[in-house]
């Protein structure tokens, strides 16, 4: 059984993912080598240096870490063979 | 017709979306995949962590076998009883349960740059979901489907 809460949270979690993914280069040219993430579909973005703070931050910023699209961006892009 | 959509961001993977529940831990979180060919749905130690998913309480769920690819090779661990739920484009929830997943114990890292490439690693949808659906593939769009 699947509460409606939970697909409210993955439908929000899907928008701010697709806004993640579809900026990923906006954010790498902006805030390179951070754990970042996209909120509110993007309008709230918050970052840090490890994902411990990321985490503590978004709790001050009254946001849940489980719906956010939490990314680490690599200075570098990877081409990723899978 | 069941029809969930994933999403294909230009020059990048397909990627679809999913409660990952766990229920004797206590998980349910959203994750996002990457589909592929891979045998089995897979997440990486990093996303484990995430979850609170401590690897050293699953020593006997070790797997004899080795996961290799570009970059060398790694262990692999399992954890039993898991559910994706889906959300087909009309919005209604659909279950897949999984005996288990697959979980890839991150290398040691010999440097930074590899420590931030590990990062980069995606969790995987494998054929163990895929093969129950068809796949289609619209401009930016791609579809797991079945009647």
């Amino acid at each position: 059984m699947v509460e409606k809460s939970d697909l409210s949270k993955l439908s929000e979690y899907t928008v701010n993912t697709k806004w993640l993914l579809e900026n990923m280069e906006k954010l790498r040219a902006k805030l390179p080598d951070r754990y970042v993430a996209v909120c509110d579909s993007g309008r709230k973005i918050v970052d840090a240096s490890t994902l411990g703070e990321l985490v503590d931050k978004l709790s001050k910023v009254g946001r849940q870490p489980d719906v956010c699209a939490v990314e680490f961006i690599s200075r570098e892009e990877y081409a990723l063979i899978v | 017709m069941i029809r969930i959509s994933g999403f294909a961001v230009k020059g990048q993977h397909c990627y679809v979306t999913a409660l990952f529940i766990c229920d004797h831990l206590g998980i349910n979180v959203p994750l996002k995949f990457v589909d592929t060919g891979n045998t089995h749905t897979t997440l990486t130690e990093t996303t484990a962590k995430k979850l609170g998913i401590d690897l050293a309480s699953l020593s006997s769920e070790k797997l004899k076998m080795r996961a290799t690819g570009i970059g060398g090779s790694s262990d692999l661990y399992q954890l039993a009883g898991i559910r994706l739920v889906f959300m087909t484009v009309d919005g209604t929830p659909v279950e897949e349960k999984l005996p288990f997943v697959r979980i890839l114990k991150n290398p040691v890292p010999r440097n930074n740059e590899e420590q931030k490439a590990l990062e980069a690693i995606p969790d995987l949808l494998g054929l163990d979901v895929i093969r129950r659906f068809n796949i289609r593939f619209d401009k930016h769009m791609m579809y797991l489907e079945r009647e």
